[in-house]
């Protein structure tokens, strides 16, 4: 055990040394997300207001831990050795609604009920008093001043029990009888998962395996009396568990009277999607227009700006470039050009990755497919790159202003073909451009998506901007089960999952020698004929320069790009007369 | 009748006077009894009158993709950044097998002669994509409420060419050479923030350094072997006051590619609330704030002003609505903010979009947008 892996420095500098030992130790292990994710972290909070604290959640615990860094003393006993041993107060948050609360003290019941509870858990620093009655626990911090040992001890009441001596009376009888406990939180198994998780990833910044220790006291448990008087129970006792997870020599306490156990208990076990064994390939779909690249660009400024790198093989349906020159400079990007993944490209998304991950072996990348893939089809070829990648989620841009679109009555874009292949697909569907329709619209577009597909998360969005966290939150909700794109869907016996092909689908490629007129190019788009779905590319326009130039749901935009090269205006749709 | 029941009756006044009973808390035997319940501390450290920052260069790489290809490549965020093979530390092995001593002995005659252009060309040959490394620097003036002006250079770049160019275009090579910077505030050891050194050793051997004290062994070498014979203060976790009004805070933590620590600058400007001065905020824009507000006691308790490149927090939040730095800064009620670097251009947008007070920059010298605070641009606390 060398402590200046942890903390590069000596001990005996601040008041709160375990303090700086404690968020060094969690710090480092998110580096990486996914081994923070497989040694069971499912986010953490610091706050300061008061004193140094942090909530946080753990895998397979449905509350938040909070926990107050309290002080730190010098030991120099001769059983120990010259050491340092910080205090640690463990707070349990259960959810408001959850049935765990009903064991908590009254007074912990009540707070969780009022409207203050999720403010006060996310402010926990400072707002440590009202939250008292949810503190059922201590973490002990101990480290050697030579640097050489380092022990995490959880204590907490086997089961926390406090006496009502005169009882609780309710309206229509004893909410607790005379005599009974008023609480009885199972406070040490309760902690058991956060220490566990503390545990491991001590195991992993030390690079050694823990010595675990189990010990029991017991503290004379309380009664109160209906004066508000707290006295010692004279033949009941509180017993007190402990489990200590040792690096390097023992730093035991005087009078601990502690047994070896083999493992650190209740430890995580890693799903397949969080080990990081192999990247994550998500899938991206969209039908031409809906905002794919936009939806893509914010999300990779969210991963990006939390160093979750990722890669991005993108494909176009018709020879243009547009997307990957959208991209430039934000992350690698491999373009598989002309064709789709879905049908005539299936063959080269193996070489195309293959390159990609020897370039950036990234922890996960993103397929962003042509508006006219079906997800069917790119699902069953992900099952053969299964010794490259894990699949991950399906994500379906859905264009709120296509989908609300003019149509005949009772007549839904979204019912036939591609679309509705897309959006029953998928894991999630970003609802786009939901801005741009009207609240009502939105609310009946909801309901006949849900109808489509009841499995999938649906995310308004604004220019492709949701809260991203909810992505890697809707992963987690599937840990034990599988994601909706994962079930295999078996297609009746001589069909295969519908195409851009089966539908008519094609592209069509103009090239400008000069600059074009918005006249004239509005003109070009109307008489290419109502099959036409999209158009893009970069090209010179009449007194603005070169020009990106997108068309979709019957929006032209028309951004000025001056450092741009330009790339021919590809017209994508059915039976389109140019 | 339920708990549930019964509370929501007691909060009506039925049977409020059996909670009440109940001594609240003060049953839980896990409470720590001996500890003070703690006030804010606020330390006063004085008051400024203003303070003006000119960026002199917030892109530390010029793209991602080639970032991150190394970053992978070199196998990771835990990769020590020394041995990644990034200039100037180049030994020509190929990417992540580089080491400071080897990469320091190509090229430390050219930095004992004060030849910097000629150390980074043989530095490019021995490394990967040197051209793509720039930096972070910026220049912090603070006027006294005399008066009297004080200039500290916050952080030196990456790239010793760019950052030559970038000092010279700004006038930091002569402010240097004439004794004119009063401290260099190296806020962490990263190398797009640090190890440019050379240049400001260059111009000003004698300059005073502060640096967090947990730098590694390599990082504290580099300041000698660049030449650099001033004072050197390693600044300790915590409160390091420069001058009424300007602090140093040391946040101890660990940060990717193993670095520890990072100093952020808190100045109190008068009547108008704390400016702060970030480099990347790994600590998380989250605890900083609140490390302000419960350790110091600054103007009308107003958090007025933020500049340099904002990271929200180093973890996911467990409730995945507030992971977003626009939601994290909503509490502070900032009034002028100049973001850049690493806080990422579609956040800066969304800054703008949801109407923080962002002043824009204007997108020269490789800057990429105008909602940063780009290369050459200036902003003053107050406005």
């Amino acid at each position: 055990m060398k402590l200046e892996n942890i903390l590069p420095r000596a001990l005996g500098e601040s008041d709160s040394d375990c303090a700086s030992i404690f968020t060094s130790l969690v710090m480092a292990a998110h580096f990486e997300r996914t081994r923070a994710r497989s040694l069971g972290w499912r986010g953490v909070r610091p706050c300061a207001s008061s004193h140094p604290a942090w909530t946080c959640r753990v895998a397979g615990a449905e509350s938040v831990f909070g926990l107050r860094f309290d002080g730190e003393n010098r030991d120099d006993s001769p059983e120990a050795g010259s050491c340092l041993r910080g205090y640690f107060s463990l707070y349990v948050f259960p959810p408001a609604e959850s049935p765990l609360l009903d064991s908590f003290p009254l007074e912990a019941l009540r707070f969780a009920m009022s409207p203050h509870y999720e403010n006060a858990i996310r402010e926990f620093s400072g707002c440590e008093r009202e939250l008292l009655p949810f503190l059922l626990g201590e973490l002990r911090i101990d480290v050697s001043f030579a640097g050489n040992a380092l022990a995490l001890t959880l204590k907490a009441p086997a089961r926390h029990r406090v006496l009502a001596a005169d009882g609780i009376e309710a309206e229509d009888g004893w909410l607790v009888a005379p005599g009974k406990p008023e609480c009885d939180v199972p406070a040490f198994r309760l902690l058991l998962r956060l220490f566990a998780t503390l545990a491991a990833t001590a195991e992993q910044q030390t690079g050694e395996k823990a010595l675990v220790f189990r010990g029991m006291t017991s503290i004379p448990r309380r009664v109160f009396h209906a004066d508000g008087t707290l006295e010692d129970c004279g033949n009941e006792k509180e017993i007190l568990l402990s489990i200590t997870a040792s690096f390097g020599p023992s730093l035991a306490m005087e009078g601990e009277n502690l047994h070896g156990i083999p493992n650190i208990p209740a430890r995580h076990r890693p799903e397949e999607l969080e080990k990081g064994d192999k990247p994550v390939l998500h899938v991206l779909t969209g039908f031409l227009g809906a905002g794919k690249t936009t939806f893509l660009r914010r999300w990779l400024d969210f991963l990006h700006g939390r160093e979750r790198y990722t890669g991005v093989i993108q494909n176009e349906f018709g020879k243009v470039e547009l997307d990957a020159t959208l991209m430039k400079g934000d992350t690698l990007v491999e373009a598989l050009d002309e064709g789709c993944v879905c049908c005539s490209l299936a063959d080269s998304l193996r070489p195309g990755l293959e390159r990609i991950i020897a370039a950036m072996p990234a922890e996960q990348f993103v397929l962003e497919t042509t508006g006219l893939a079906n997800p069917d089809n790119i699902m069953e070829a992900l099952q053969g790159l299964r010794d490259l990648v894990v699949p991950g989620l399906v994500i379906t841009v859905a264009d709120a202003l296509d989908l609300c679109g003019k149509r005949r009555v009772n007549e839904h874009p979204e019912e036939s073909g591609i679309r509705r292949a897309q959006l029953q697909k998928a894991d999630v569907i970003i609802l786009n451009k939901s801005d741009m329709v009207s609240s009502h619209a939105l609310t009946q577009l909801t309901e006949r998506l849900r109808a489509l597909n009841a499995g999938a998360l649906l995310l308004p969005a604004h220019y492709g901007a949701i809260p991203f966290a909810e992505l890697d939150a809707w992963i987690d909700a599937h840990g034990k089960t599988r994601l909706p794109s994962h079930t295999p869907r078996l297609m009746p016996m001589g069909t295969h999952a519908v195409t851009h092909a089966d539908e008519g689908y094609e592209a069509r490629a103009l090239e400008f020698d000069g600059p074009v007129s918005v006249t004239d190019l509005e003109e070009i788009l109307r008489s290419a004929g109502p099959g036409l779905c999209r158009a893009k590319g970069i090209i010179p326009v009449e007194g603005e320069g070169v020009c990106i130039v997108q068309y979709a749901a019957g929006q032209l935009e028309i951004t000025p790009a001056p450092n741009e090269k330009p790339l021919d205006l590809v017209l994508i749709g059915t039976a389109l007369a140019v | 009748m339920n708990r549930r029941e019964f509370i929501k009756g007691a909060s009506l006044g039925i049977g409020a006077g059996a909670l009440g009973a109940m001594g609240l808390y003060s049953y839980t035997p896990m409470r720590r009894a001996f500890l003070p319940e703690v006030e804010r501390k606020m330390t006063d450290f004085g008051v400024c009158k203003s303070v003006k920052v000119t960026n002199i260069s917030e892109t530390s790489w010029f793209d991602n993709g080639i970032f991150m290809k190394n970053v992978t490549g070199a196998g990771g965020l835990l990769v020590d950044q020394y041995t990644y093979n990034w200039a100037p530390f180049g030994n020509g092995k190929g990417i992540g097998k580089g080491t400071y001593d080897e990469g320091m002995a190509k090229i430390k005659p050219y930095l004992q002669k004060g030849q910097l252009h000629e150390a980074w060309a043989i530095a490019k040959e021995n490394s990967v994509d040197a051209d793509n490394a720039g930096g972070f620097s910026c220049l912090v003036e603070v006027e006294a409420m005399d008066g009297t002006k004080t200039k500290y250079l916050f952080d030196c770049g990456w790239n010793y060419d760019w950052m030559e160019e970038s000092f010279k275009r700004e006038g930091i090579d002569n402010m240097l050479a004439n004794g004119e910077i009063a401290g260099f505030i190296q806020t962490h050891e990263h190398m797009d923030h640090y190890w440019a050194f050379p240049v400001v050793a260059k111009y000003a051997p004698n300059i005073h350094v502060y640096t967090p004290n947990t730098f590694y062994p390599q990082g504290k070498q580099y300041l000698k072997d660049s030449g650099h014979v001033g004072e050197w203060t390693e600044v300790k976790k915590g409160l390091y006051s420069l001058q009424p009004g300007v602090a140093l805070y040391q946040f101890e933590c660990p940060i990717i590619f193993k670095v520890y620590g990072e100093m952020s600058l808190y100045c109190n400007v008068k009547d108008v609330g704390l400016v702060s001065i970030t480099g990347c905020c790994h600590q998380g824009i989250i605890l900083f704030a609140d490390t302000a507000y419960k350790e110091l006691r600054y103007e009308g308790d107003k958090f007025y002003g933020l500049y340099g490149g904002l990271h929200i927090s180093p973890f996911d939040d467990w409730d995945p609505k507030y992971d977003d730095l626009v939601i994290g800064l909503k509490k502070w009620n900032l009034q002028r903010v100049g973001c850049n670097h690493c806080t990422g251009l579609i956040t800066a947008q969304k800054f703008v979009d949801a109407g923080y007070p962002v002043v824009k920059g204007t997108a020269r010298f490789r800057s990429k947008t105008t909602n940063y605070l780009g290369n050459g641009d200036i902003i003053t606390f107050p406005g």
